[in-house]
C-alpha cells in the first residue's frame, strides 16, 4: 500500500493562535508569543492520521498577501512557488472581520482552505462566536472550530483535513465585485492574459507580485493604478480593502457573527495600562515587581540547590586523594559550575514572568506605549520584539532583527542590544545584589536593568543623529485580546529556556570554569599563579573603579559568556567546599559596597560576549560595528562603574 | 611539574583537550556560513537557534 503525503500550510494573522495550533497538530515545541512577529518563516512538522501523513508548514502571521512586508512576500513566494495541497486558514473568532480579509484573498486565488476558526472559547465568552456552519455554507468550505490551547476539536480537524484531500474537492471559487472603475481595471488587466486573482494581487501591490508581469501588462497596470487614484483620490489597494471589507461585512451580516464588543474588563485594563499617564508608571511597576520577585521568590530554590551542590563539593573532597583530580573536580567544576547552576531558579522566575507578559497580551501593549518614546531615539517600533528578547539572550534577539527592514534602524538595534541585561548577568546580579544589598536586592537589581534600557535609549539617540538616515518604514501594531496563559504553553516555553540555561552551563560555563582554574591552579609551588599575575598586571586598569585583581581577572572572563563571570568568582575565592554563603561572606570581605555596585554596572554594560560578537559581525557583514560595539561597551562599562563607584562610596 | 603523578598528568590533558575542543568548534561555527547566511532557510541552516527569519545579514 502507497501511503500519501500531503502538505497543508497553516496561515493566518499575527496572534491568531496558529503557532499553537501547529505545535499542537505536530506535536513541535517551539515559541508561541502573543504579539507579532513570532513565526517569521516557514516550520515543518509531521503526522499521521488515517493512514495519511500529513505535512504541515506553518507560515509567517500575516495580513494580506499583496503588500510588501518580508513576512507577507516569504508567506506569499511560497504559496506561488510550492502550492500545498491544501491551505488551514486560521482565524481568530474574537477578530474575525480583519481576520477574513486574508481569507478572501486565498479564496480568489482559488487555494483549496479549510477555515479553522480558533479561540472559539474567548469569543464565546464574550458572546461574539462567529456561527461556522453557517459560515461554512455561505463561504461553500469546510469552517471548523479548533482551540490552540487543548485538543478538543482535533480530531475534528484532522478528519476534515484528510476527507477534503482525499476526495480532490474543487478549491471555493470567490469573486468579490469591486468599485466600477476598479473592476473595469480588472476586466483590461485580464485581457492581457492575467487571471483575475492576479489582476488584483497587481493592483493591490503596486505590481510587487511573485508572478512575471510582461512590459505591456506592468505599463497597463501603472496606467490603472494612476487613472484609479486620479478618479478617487485614494489608492487602488485602498479601493480593492473596501471591496473586501464590503464583502466581509455582508458574510458577517448573513451569518449572524456581526458583533464586535470587547468586554468591561478589557476595556478597564486597556484604559489603565494603556493610559497617557497611568501606562509608563503601571510599566515600570511590572518590571519592579518582575525583578524583585526574580530574586525573592528564587532564593529559596536557590537554597536547595546550593546545599545540594557545597554537599557534592564537600562529599568529593573528603572522598578523594590530594592532587588534580580533586582540585578540577571541587575548585574547578563544582566551583564554577555550581556557582552558575544555582541562579538556574531566577532564571526560570525571569522567564516565566517574561513569558506571562507576552502570552497575557501586556507585552504588545508594552510596545504600544513605548513606541513614541522609541521613535524619539530613532528606533523603529518592530526594534521593541528584539529588545525584550534580549533580556533573554542577546544572540537569538539580534537575528530577530532581521525584521526591521530599514538598515539604519536595524543596525541601530543591533547596536543597542547588548545593553539590554541577558539572563547570563543575572547571576551576577543576584550574587552581587544578594550580597551588598540584602534587603533591596530586588530593587537593585531592577535599577540596573533600567540602567540598561536607559543607556540603550541614549545611544540609540546618538546613534541615529550619526548613522546617516534612509527610507522610512510603515509599521502596523496590533493590540491582541487579553488572554490567560496557557499553562502548557507558558511551561514548555519555560522548559525550553531553563534547558538553553543548563545547555550552556554544561557547555561554555564548563569550558569557561575549567580555564580558569588551570589558570589558577599553574604554575604550581609558584608564589602567583597565571591568573593572578595577568589580574595583578590588569588591575591598575580596574583599580579607579575600585576592583581588586579577582574582579579583574573575572570580568575578563565573563569576554566568554557572561555567567562565567559569577563562575570565576566562585572559583578565585575557592569556594568549591563552601555554600554560597562561603563565597558571599569572602566577597564581602574583600569587595566595598560601592565596588559591588560598580562591578554590576560595569557587568551591565561591558562588551558583549564572544557569541554576540560573532553575531554582530554576521549580521553587520562587518568587523568594523563589532568592534565598535566592543569599544564603545567598555568605554561606556568604565565610565559607568567609575561614577557609581566615587558617588556609592559617598554614600553606601 | 616534576610533583605530578601519571593521573595528574591525565588530568592535565583532559582539560586542555577539553579546552581547546570547545575553542576549535567555535572558531570553526565562527567560519561557517552559518544561517546568517541561509537566507532562512532550515535546509541550509547550520541548526543554531533562533534562525527564525527570512532575510540575510544586512549589507
Amino acid at each position: 500500500m502507497t501511503e500519501q503525503t500531503f502538505t497543508v500550510a497553516l496561515l493566518g494573522n499575527p496572534n491568531c493562535g496558529k503557532t499553537s495550533l501547529f505545535n499542537l497538530l505536530t506535536g513541535a515545541r517551539q515559541r508561541t508569543g502573543n504579539m507579532a512577529g513570532v513565526t517569521v518563516t516557514g516550520r515543518e512538522g509531521v503526522r499521521e492520521h488515517q493512514g495519511v501523513t500529513l505535512r504541515f508548514v506553518d507560515l509567517p502571521g500575516i495580513y494580506s498577501l499583496s503588500h510588501n512586508r518580508v513576512e507577507e512576500r516569504v508567506a506569499r513566494d511560497y504559496l506561488f512557488e510550492t502550492p500545498p495541497d491544501l491551505v488551514l486558514n486560521v482565524v481568530d473568532a474574537g477578530n474575525l472581520a480583519r481576520n477574513l480579509a486574508l481569507t478572501t484573498q486565498l479564496l480568489e486565488q482559488q487555494l483549496p482552505t479549510v477555515i479553522a476558526v480558533n479561540m472559539l472559547d474567548e469569543a464565546e465568552a464574550q458572546g461574539i462566536a462567529p456561527d461556522c456552519d453557517e459560515l461554512s455554507a455561505l463561504l461553500d468550505l469546510p469552517v471548523l472550530p479548533s482551540d490552540g490551547r487543548k485538543p478538543r476539536f482535533l480530531e475534528l480537524l484532522l478528519d476534515t483535513l484528510v476527507a477534503r484531500l482525499q476526495t480532490d474537492a474543487q478549491a471555493s471559487v470567490l469573486a468579490i465585485g469591486y468599485e466600477k472603475h476598479v473592476e473595469g481595471a480588472i476586466t483590461r488587466l485580464t485581457g492581457t492574459g492575467l487571471e483575475r486573482w492576479q489582476a488584483v494581487q497587481a493592483l493591490e501591490s503596486g505590481g510587487d507580485v511573485p508572478f512575471v508581469l510582461f512590459d505591456q501588462q506592468q505599463a497597463l497596470l501603472q496606467s490603472e493604478i494612476s487613472q484609479l487614484e486620479s478618479y478617487h483620490d485614494d489608492s487602488a489597494a485602498q479601493l480593492i480593502a473596501e471591496g473586501r471589507y464590503g464583502f466581509i461585512h455582508g458574510l458577517m451580516h448573513n451569518s449572524g457573527s456581526d458583533h464586535d464588543e470587547l468586554s468591561f474588563a478589557e476595556h478597564w485594563l486597556d484604559s489603565v495600562v494603556l493610559n497617557r499617564w497611568l501606562g509608563l508608571p503601571v510599566f515600570v511597576f511590572l518590571l519592579w515587581f518582575m525583578f524583585e520577585t526574580t530574586f525573592t521568590l528564587g532564593a529559596y530554590p536557590a537554597d536547595w540547590i546550593d546545599a545540594a551542590v557545597s554537599g557534592l563539593g564537600q562529599w568529593v573532597a573528603d572522598g578523594l586523594p590530594d592532587g588534580l583530580l580533586r582540585d578540577v573536580l571541587v575548585d574547578g567544576l563544582i566551583a564554577g559550575v555550581g556557582g552558575v547552576l544555582v541562579f538556574l531558579p531566577n532564571v526560570v522566575l525571569l522567564f516565566t514572568f517574561i513569558a506571562i507578559m507576552e502570552q497575557s497580551g501586556y507585552m504588545a501593549r508594552a510596545a504600544f506605549l513605548t513606541d513614541r518614546l522609541m521613535s524619539r531615539v530613532g528606533l523603529h517600533g518592530k526594534a521593541f520584539v528584539p529588545l525584550v528578547m534580549g533580556f533573554g539572550c542577546n544572540v537569538p534577539a539580534i537575528m530577530a532583527t532581521r525584521t526591521i527592514e530599514e538598515p539604519r534602524a536595524r543596525l541601530i538595534t543591533i547596536l543597542i542590544n547588548p545593553f539590554m541585561s541577558c539572563s547570563a548577568r543575572l547571576p551576577v546580579y543576584v550574587l552581587l545584589a544578594g550580597i551588598f544589598f540584602a534587603d533591596r536586592a530586588g530593587t537593585v537589581m531592577f535599577a540596573i536593568y533600567m540602567l540598561g534600557i536607559l543607556v540603550a535609549f541614549s545611544v540609540a539617540a546618538i546613534l541615529s543623529r550619526t548613522i546617516p538616515t534612509q527610507h522610512d518604514e510603515s509599521f502596523i501594531m496590533e493590540l491582541p485580546p487579553w488572554r490567560v496563559p496557557s499553562l502548557r504553553s507558558l511551561g514548555l516555553h519555560v522548559w525550553d529556556k531553563a534547558g538553553d540555561f543548563v545547555a550552556k552551563i554544561g557547555g561554555v560555563i564548563l569550558v569557561g570554569s575549567l580555564l580558569i582554574w588551570l589558570l589558577q591552579t599553574f604554575p604550581l609551588g609558584a608564589e602567583q599563579s597565571l591568573l593572578e599575575q595577568l589580574g595583578h598586571l590588569l588591575a591598575p586598569l580596574f583599580a579607579p573603579l575600585g576592583f581588586g585583581w579577582q574582579e579583574t581577572v573575572a570580568l575578563l572572563s565573563g569576554f566568554i559568556a557572561k555567567e562565567v563571570i559569577a563562575a570565576t568568582l566562585a572559583v578565585v575565592y575557592q569556594a568549591g567546599e563552601q555554600d554560597l554563603a562561603g563565597l558571599q561572606a569572602a566577597l564581602l570581605a574583600g569587595l566595598a559596597p560601592a565596588a559591588g555596585l560598580a562591578l554590576m554596572v560595569f557587568t551591565l554594560l561591558y562588551m558583549p560576549c564572544l557569541a554576540t560578537i560573532a553575531v554582530i559581525r554576521r549580521e553587520t557583514g562587518s568587523w568594523r560595528w563589532a568592534l565598535l560595539s566592543i569599544v564603545l561597551g567598555l568605554v561606556l562599562a568604565w565610565g559607568g562603574a567609575f561614577i557609581t563607584y566615587r558617588l556609592g562610596s559617598l554614600w553606601l | 611539574m616534576s610533583t605530578l603523578n601519571w593521573l595528574d598528568w591525565l588530568v592535565l590533558l583532559a582539560v586542555v583537550i577539553t579546552i581547546a575542543a570547545w575553542f576549535i568548534r567555535f572558531l570553526r561555527r565562527l567560519a561557517k556560513p552559518g544561517c546568517a547566511s541561509s537566507g532562512g532557510s532550515p535546509a541550509s541552516c547550520e541548526g543554531c537557534r533562533g534562525c527564525d527569519v527570512p532575510k540575510g545579514p544586512l549589507r
